[in-house]
């Protein structure tokens, strides 16, 4: 994995430059984007909604939201501790056999975060 | 219940990773204990790429038996360690030394200086604060600055006082004790960087040390520093022990000077070419080392995991050369640990030679960002999961880190090993790349019924430091590369030019390939280098003054910036990343030549390799032709297309397509398939599909002696159909 265009960059991994430019500032009027996201998370997306998604995902203001997979098809969503070594956290009991439900439930609960964090209700 | 219930539960290594008939290996597990495994060795017939790939296909070569299960430790952490031999009583002492502190972590230890039951430590404590541990007690001292600054610590006590000072030549703030060391310490050892008791090895610094010596007699602060100054060495009537850390740089031993002169041995892989107090403007440790005379130290670094070997085996003379590994089975859990053995000289090469690209392996050896940066699931556009490899090593971080990785105190990983076990590198891995995605490679080789034998990255790049006139590509009509052979050295591009001008010919099987420069420790082998790092490079005064490997001095930067463009010998260069999808290709107008027509027999679509493990044959990281279009000898036979707006999300410019080129060079000629992707695309429909046919064609007629005819010129452009 290179990266070099980022390299002058003081983060490795900030993803900023290009026509994207994915933000975290959530447009939360954009209620379209969100159906649009729902109906098929793993679908390709359009630049506003790509723009969001990547945005939400590349959050350095949230936890780490992961699959822990437990069997084949079958996972939990699990948040990674910002100190190594210490255990995971659950995020929810349920166990997910779709991975769209999956990522159905993170983008909800990024959106829920983020808007809490930017002082706006939904 | 645990959150990760599928995380590994036995896990292994090699001590070596390339072997050949007659060597020895012993193989060390470790586990939760109370049970036994059993260990048996298989050559490896390939596939088994998570989730979607054929079943993983082995040939039992030997049973080594059943083994009991035991739990190992591993413990982290860089420091040097001086073993003084003889009878030298620490009576009145002064200990000197420089620090820049990276990170306020408990307790960290800078000098040890050891007795049989007890010892004189001179540290930092959770609040930043010096400290002087005597059997009397603790001297706590005053406060030491962190990064960038650089302080003076100097400890001195007798029978009937103690005091620590901080600061430098010019303030010092000291701190005073009635309380001495009342009984001598019969000094056994001088440790850097960490403690040592009877429980181990603990208190790990993080940070940078420069000069530490130990004095005989109680100095003031301004009166040791006279002593040690930089213009030469203190007499020996005053130094005990002294290391200038810019001595012997491309070592892992330090000499000592003074009194004992007794050498520092450098253990897991502490950072040395790093910048000291006395830096200035120098970019290149071999012409300034004196401004090079710090170490950094690290609490997690790694570079042996010394477990106990339990199993050993030898090569018989008749065991083919390929990719293996040892199968560890303990009830229901299993780890498979990989290793190559190579043509050996009693017997016959094959017309192919198989690079297992294992400096990428180690690279990536228990990479940690997939999870811990969110660039990872941008990348994927889906969120990250964790397979069994990967639950392990979110809860066992003494495992060590990749190149992609942070130390604990925000430096970049310069250095991975390979004897530990390296998790990325297991067939089936759930992120179905690179070691897992060769391993559809192999079994397209079986597949076809070829012969092939294997090299690793390092047996190459000490062959060719032998500097002899032939080398081990010599005798092989094709290479075949991995499918991620990101990571090479510099003697390694020479050799594959120098082979290719003279009539070899290569097939590229990946992506991302041939494009930073690694170095190996020529005294430990099992340590690589890697100055290329995105960490390293991010931050702009390291990247100008501490690129240099301290292994060779070679400089860590990609290829191209030290005259070595991938393009030039593989016609494409890197050009982006998605892991989301992967693309189909469609032809180019000039791979319609009558000379080209050899790589399309039997292929009836102009688009065509849009099925595979990852979606098409284009995907995960690839290349493109974008410098080296319009060359001589270059022909672009076909370029993806359809892409999703992931590149663009991680800042790449257009073109990012990926191109399949043909690249006629010298003698030879170099196929570069261009995609990370590409393998996870041969084995759809039983290897009945136009992109398996396609590589087919391109590898039997490199295989084939004839001469393969190059057209006179490049016609026709080769996106003018996009």
């Amino acid at each position: 994995m290179t990266l070099d265009a980022k390299a002058e960059q003081p983060e490795m991994w900030k993803v900023t430059s290009g026509r994207l430019e994915p933000s975290d500032t959530v447009d939360f009027d954009r209620t379209d984007l969100f159906a649009d996201f729902i109906r098929d998370p793993l679908a390709r997306h359009g630049v506003e909604l790509q723009r969001l998604v990547s945005g939400l995902r590349g959050s350095g203001r949230l936890p780490r939201f992961v699959l822990a997979r437990l069997a084949p098809a079958r996972w939990q969503i699990i948040a990674i501790s910002p100190e190594r070594g210490s255990a995971p956290t659950l995020v929810t009991p349920r166990i997910f056999d779709d991975l769209r439900a999956a990522e159905h439930y993170v983008f909800e609960l990024r959106l829920q975060l983020l808007g809490a964090l930017d002082g706006i209700s939904r | 219940m645990t959150v990760l219930p599928l995380a590994k539960r036995i896990v292994g290594y090699a001590d070596e990773q390339s072997v050949a008939a007659g060597d020895d290996l012993a193989f060390c597990v470790s586990g939760d204990g109370g049970a036994s495994y059993a260990l048996s060795v298989h050559r490896l017939l390939g596939g088994a790429s998570a989730p979607t790939g054929p079943p993983l296909r082995t040939e039992r070569v030997a049973d080594l038996g059943s083994f009991p299960l035991l739990p190992q430790v591993t413990t982290p952490g860089s420091y040097g360690v001086a073993e003084i031999l003889g009878d030298h009583k620490l009576e009145a002492t002064t200990v000197i030394v420089k620090v820049q502190p990276w990170l306020r972590s408990g307790d960290q230890a800078i000098v040890q200086l050891r007795g049989q039951s007890d010892a004189i430590e001179l540290g930092l404590d959770d609040s930043g604060r010096a400290y002087l541990d005597m059997p009397t007690g603790r001297l706590l001292g005053p406060l030491v600055p962190e990064r960038p600054a650089w302080t003076t610590l100097v400890a001195a006590f007798d029978g009937a006082r103690a005091s620590l000072a901080v600061g430098t030549e010019a303030a010092w703030e000291v701190q005073d004790s009635p309380l001495g060391c009342t009984e001598a310490v019969q000094l056994q050892a001088v440790l850097i960087g960490a403690a040592r008791g009877e429980e181990g090895r603990h208190r790990h610094f993080c940070g940078r040390i420069e000069r530490p010596a130990v004095l005989r007699g109680y100095f003031e602060p301004d009166q040791a520093t006279c002593l040690i100054g930089r213009q030469g060495v203190p007499s020996q009537d005053e130094a005990l022990l002294l290391w200038e850390f810019s001595d012997s740089l491309d070592t892992w031993s330090v000499p000592g000077a003074g009194a004992l002169a007794t050498p520092l041995v450098l253990h897991n892989a502490p950072k040395r070419a790093v910048r000291g107090s006395s830096w200035v403007d120098a970019e290149d440790w071999r012409q300034a080392p004196r401004q090079y005379s710090a170490i950094h130290f690290y609490s997690d670094s790694l570079e042996d995991c010394g477990w106990t070997k339990q199993a050993s085996w030898q090569v018989p003379p008749q065991a083919r050369s390929g990719f293996y590994a040892a199968h560890v089975v303990s009830g229901e859990d299993e780890d498979w640990i990989p290793f190559f053995i190579r043509c050996s000289p009693a017997q016959t090469p094959s017309d192919v030679l198989v690079v297992a690209s294992t400096a990428t392996y180690s690279a990536y050896a228990n990479s940690r960002f997939w999870w811990e940066d969110p660039i990872q699931e941008v990348a994927q556009d889906r969120l990250v999961e964790l397979g069994m490899e990967e639950q392990y090593l979110v809860l066992h971080p003494e495992l060590g880190l990749s190149h992609y990785d942070a130390h604990a105190d925000g430096s970049a990983v310069v250095f991975s090993s390979r004897r530990r076990p390296n998790l990325f590198m297991r067939p089936g891995h759930s992120r179905g790349e690179s070691y897992a995605s060769d391993l559809l490679l192999i079994a397209w080789l079986e597949r076809l019924g070829l012969t092939y034998d294997v090299v690793t990255d390092e047996d190459l790049h000490f062959d060719a430091l032998r500097g002899s006139e032939t080398t081990l590509l010599d005798t092989y009509r094709v290479v075949l590369s991995g499918s991620h052979p990101e990571y090479l050295s510099v003697a390694m591009f020479d050799a594959f030019q120098q082979w290719v001008r003279s009539g070899g010919r290569f097939v590229y099987a990946g992506g991302n390939g041939f494009t930073s420069n690694v170095s190996w420790s020529a005294e430990r082998p099992w340590l690589l280098e890697n100055r290329t790092t995105g960490r390293l490079r991010a931050d702009p005064e390291a990247r100008r003054s501490e690129a240099r490997h301290q292994l060779d001095g070679e400089p860590g930067l990609l290829m191209e910036d030290i005259g070595r463009a991938t393009g030039s010998l593989w016609g494409v260069d890197f050009v982006t990343m998605g892991f989301d999808r992967a693309y189909p290709i469609r032809r180019s107008d000039q791979s319609y030549l009558p000379e080209l027509a050899f790589a399309f027999e039997g292929i009836g679509s102009r688009i065509f390799g849009g099925r595979g493990m990852f979606g098409g044959v284009i995907g995960q990281e690839w290349d493109n032709a974008r410098r080296m279009l319009g060359t001589a000898g270059h022909f672009v036979l076909a370029s993806s297309i359809d892409h999703s707006l992931i590149p663009e999300v991680l800042g790449s410019e257009s073109p990012h397509h990926g191109d399949v080129v043909l690249h006629f060079v010298g003698e030879g000629a170099v196929f570069s398939a261009a995609s990370m992707a590409w393998a996870g695309a041969l084995h759809i429909d039983d290897y009945c599909n136009e992109a398996e046919r396609f590589f087919r064609n391109v590898l039997t007629r490199f295989l084939d002696p004839a001469p393969i005819a190059q057209p006179a010129a490049a016609e026709g452009e080769p996106h003018a159909d996009r």
